[in-house]
């Protein structure tokens, strides 16, 4: 019992049930199922940290997920350079571009900089169709299906699962360290109450844009490690706006703002979506985003702290109540 | 050619101040951060595609029956969304929530096709080099004439005027006696009925398609950031250069280019005058006594 | 005309009126004095409904408004004109002034309501085509008097109607304060400056730390040590 209450304990218990999970399995069906969630839980995690922590809500997120995908896989099929590292030089460009972002628009109140997100990924999209030399226009770019650990092309599932699943303790782990670091209680102050924080010194853009650069940077990778499982990317899958969307919105189910939330959140809702699609197929096309939107509205309405959030608050009054019965 | 183009710029304008004159309203008056001001253009399209497939009726009449049902579509949301005035983050959310909403059910009841109107007229006026096509002169028109209309409703009618008070001063209206609430409501639905009409006639001229309202919520923050928040006066002259603007890049860089021009604009003016361009201008025109004398 | 029945008030958490009472009869002027915030405009915004009643009760005309919305309030013919005047910026003076009689019952007076302000304030009339927000402070302090005066009041309460207007202007305010009397219109004025206030007053309270020490005709309390000493420095 006492061991539980470990925090690293529990999330290492976490993380290996998930793997023993893809080693049960052993089907490549569910085993997708499996990565998409993971993959989807690395993403809201990713964005949490800017969109949650920072209170900054980007819709344009995407830019860096597409961003690492073209980085690593055009410095590939050009150049041959191994996706090993492509993946992290994809990071890397996500990082600048977060950086632009960063510097031009993070001074903008709420609604503007999300608005101005929006506008860079919509801007980066045409210009992913434009420049079809380099990118493959609106075709898109194949990664030729040569498996090797140079190609970082696999052909088990398992392997890929097991390199998502690697990003995603990154993500928890330097999440969790940014929560102890300074950074991370400058975040909660700004969270709280910026002018306040910003009168007692706590640099907000600073603070905000350490936010930014890690979250692009981990959304870059997780783009470029996407791009290698799916083997393919063109410019209306990896630019497109509603994929930020679907992302912020599994935040936003989960719980905002924590570390737990969004995994919560890609955890019940991308085995919905991918059971509704295929249950319902092409008959009911955007059904499953529609129910996205109605889930999402509901969350806000009635538990705006999210599933995780209100469930936590739940826990906490509960102790509470039990504590004030036991010293009563 | 330039000429042309500007002149078909400024014919698209038109149409486009609606949209922004109709956020401005949502954002100034309802104090609404509305992410899905677009996805009520489309609704405004898909509208008036329906009533043209059910009754032949054609957008340029159309438009007298778009607007009360984009008001009634403007009243439910506003229901929903009201809970959440002055959280802006959780405002942005149940926006975007909402136009997911709105987009794919649009997705689900008419497919993802482009659907466009077939043009009533087969010739277009000739004025020295520049030709303007009929179904733009008339959207232009009709455009032309809502605006008017509401800008006397702003300026000369006691609901107009006390939507002006309310987005200065909620709780100074309130002491003159006006019921906030349904000031709110009001001013969201006419946002929302604008919204729809500039979609009804875009229909004349663009196709419409499910995740359009993306392209067009986009279009009326910039224009209404470019013409400074909350001032009607500016996202009119803003509307028209970004006509002008979508025009010329359409025609000299090409079409794909048109909403990368207009949104490099945008981030630029958010970054080098927040206030917008026409900052001065406000939107009251001079009352002329229309009281005591 | 107005009687406030123990109410207790505040923001959030924080408290700021305790059990405070006061009533004021038709016809008179009652003044309401308290050091920088004492907690007046809580309770005038209190009274106008801007800010919620935790208990107790308010009753006006000997009907029970204390959960009445404050647009009904006005309707009824309680009407306040704040603190800090609260003009509308980017309106027009005359829309300003048409702002005060928004409501539908005292529309059809308001040609003659209008009249009556302009004559009142001939500088209005001079500037009506002007923006409320580039006005002067006396200017726009006269503008705010108007218009609370388009709406018809009964119970017309003033928040603090001299602050920052120079010596001479305030004696003007308060002349016309009296004039308004005149017109059967009930007064509660809420001031800082204790002397001249009580002078006009037929009747005044004394708030501190959101409770009412001290009430009297104007006249007492303008002779009592402990308020001179504290208010008027003598
Ligand atoms: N909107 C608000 N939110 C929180 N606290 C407030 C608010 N308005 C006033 N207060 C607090 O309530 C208390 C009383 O303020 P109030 O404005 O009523 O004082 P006042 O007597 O009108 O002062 P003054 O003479 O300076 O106008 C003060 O401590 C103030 O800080
Ligand atoms: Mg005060």
């Amino acid at each position: 019992m006492k061991l539980l209450n470990n925090k690293i304990i529990r999330w290492a218990a976490f993380f290996l049930v998930l793997i023993i999970a893809g080693l049960v399995v052993d089907n490549n069906y569910y085993l997708d199922i499996l990565i998409t969630v993971v993959f989807y839980a690395c993403m809201a995690s990713a964005w949490n940290i800017v969109g949650g922590y920072a209170g900054q809500v980007s819709v344009g997120h995407v830019a860096f997920l597409g961003l690492g995908a073209y980085t690593s896989t055009i410095l590939f099929l050009k150049l041959n350079i191994t996706p090993l590292i492509g993946i992290f030089a994809g990071g890397i460009m996500a990082m600048v571009l977060a950086l632009l972002i960063g510097f031009l628009t993070i001074r903008l109140r709420g609604p503007f900089f999300t608005l101005s997100t929006i506008a860079i990924a919509e801007i980066l999209l045409v210009l992913a169709v434009r420049f079809h030399g380099l990118t493959g226009g609106s075709e898109g770019l194949n990664i030729p299906y040569r498996p090797s650990v140079y190609n970082f092309v696999f052909k088990s599932y398992f392997t890929y699962y097991m390199m998502f699943i690697l990003l995603m303790i990154a993500i928890v782990a330097v999440i969790s360290y940014i929560n102890k670091s300074r950074t991370g209680f400058y975040l909660r102050a700004v969270r709280e109450d910026e002018t306040a924080a910003s009168s007692l010194g706590v640099d907000v853009l600073r603070s905000k844009l350490t936010a930014l650069l890690v979250s692009a940077f981990f959304t870059g990778v997780g783009g470029a490690l996407y791009a290698q499982y799916l083997l393919f990317i063109d410019p209306h899958t990896v630019f497109t706006v509603s994929f930020s969307t679907k992302v912020a919105a599994l935040s936003i189910v989960g719980g905002i703002g924590t570390v737990i939330g969004p995994i919560v959140g890609s955890f019940i809702l991308t085995p919905l979506e991918i059971f509704l699609r295929s249950q319902l197929g092409g008959t009911y096309q955007g059904l499953y985003l529609l129910i996205y939107g109605v889930i999402m509205v509901s969350v806000i309405l009635i538990i705006p702290k999210g599933i995780y959030g209100a469930l936590s608050d739940a826990i906490k009054r509960r102790r509470k109540q039990v504590k004030n019965e036991l010293s009563a | 050619m330039l000429l042309q183009l500007i002149i078909s710029g400024i014919l698209l304008g038109g149409v486009y101040a609606l949209t922004s004159m109709g956020l401005s309203l949502v954002f100034g008056v309802s104090k609404i951060v509305n992410f899905a001001h677009g996805d009520f253009v489309v609704i405004g399209m898909y509208s008036a595609l329906s009533i043209f497939y059910v009754t032949g009726l054609v957008p340029y009449i159309s438009w007298i029956i778009v607007i009360p049902i984009s008001f009634g579509v403007g009243y439910l949301a506003y229901q929903l969304m009201k809970r959440t005035i002055g959280e802006d983050v959780n405002q942005i959310f149940i926006t975007i929530g909402l136009s997911m909403i709105i987009q794919n059910l649009i997705l689900m009841l008419y497919k993802s096709d482009y659907r466009a109107m077939k043009s009533l007229f087969d010739s277009s006026i000739k004025l020295g080099n520049v030709y303007i096509s009929y179904e733009s002169l008339l959207a232009f028109g009709i455009a032309v004439l809502v605006t008017i209309g509401f800008l006397w409703f702003l300026n000369k009618t006691d609901t107009g005027r006390a939507m002006r008070a309310v987005s200065q001063d909620k709780s100074a209206a309130s002491l003159m006696g006006v019921k906030v609430e349904k000031i709110s409501v009001l001013a969201f639905g006419l946002g929302i009925s604008m919204a729809g009409l500039a979609g009804c006639l875009l229909l004349t001229m663009y196709a419409a398609y499910p995740t359009a309202g993306g392209v067009y919520n986009l279009l009326a923050w910039v224009i209404v950031v470019l013409g400074g928040l909350g001032q009607v006066g500016g996202a009119l002259a803003a509307a028209f250069i970004i006509g002008i603007c979508e025009t010329l890049t359409g025609f000299y860089i090409g079409p794909d280019f048109r909403q990368v021009v207009y949104y490099l604009f945008f981030i630029a003016i958010l970054i080098i005058k927040p206030q917008g361009l026409f900052s001065g201008i406000k939107l009251h025109k001079k009352v002329k006594d229309e009281v005591t004398e | 005309m107005l009687k406030i029945n123990n109410i207790a008030s505040g923001y959030g958490e924080s408290q700021v009126l305790f059990d405070v009472s006061l009533s004021i009869p038709e016809g008179q002027i009652v003044s309401l004095v308290g050091s920088n915030a004492a907690g007046k405009t809580t309770l005038i915004n209190t009274i106008s409904g801007l800010n919620r009643v935790w208990s107790g009760s308010i009753e006006f005309l000997g009907e029970d408004i204390t959960k009445t919305s404050p647009a009904d309030r006005v309707e009824l013919g309680l009407v306040q004109t704040p603190e800090g005047r609260r003009l509308f910026p980017d309106l027009s003076v005359k829309d300003n002034l048409l702002m005060g009689s928004y409501l539908k019952s005292v529309r059809g007076k308001r040609e003659k309501n209008l009249k009556n302000a302009y004559d009142l304030f001939p500088r209005l009339y001079e500037r009506r085509d002007q923006m409320a927000g580039s006005l002067s402070g006396g200017e726009q302090q006269m503008c705010a008097i108007a218009r609370s005066l388009m709406t018809c009041p009964k119970l017309l309460i003033l928040d603090e109607p001299s602050l920052g207007l120079a010596p001479i202007l305030i004696m003007q305010v308060f002349e016309i304060i009296k004039d308004i009397q005149k017109e059967n219109v009930t007064i509660l004025l809420v001031e800082q400056n204790v002397q001249q206030a009580l002078k006009l007053a037929d009747k005044g309270y004394v708030l501190e730390s959101g409770k009412v020490t001290m009430e009297g005709t104007g006249e007492f309390l303008l002779h009592d040590d402990g308020l001179r000493k504290a208010y008027l420095g003598m």
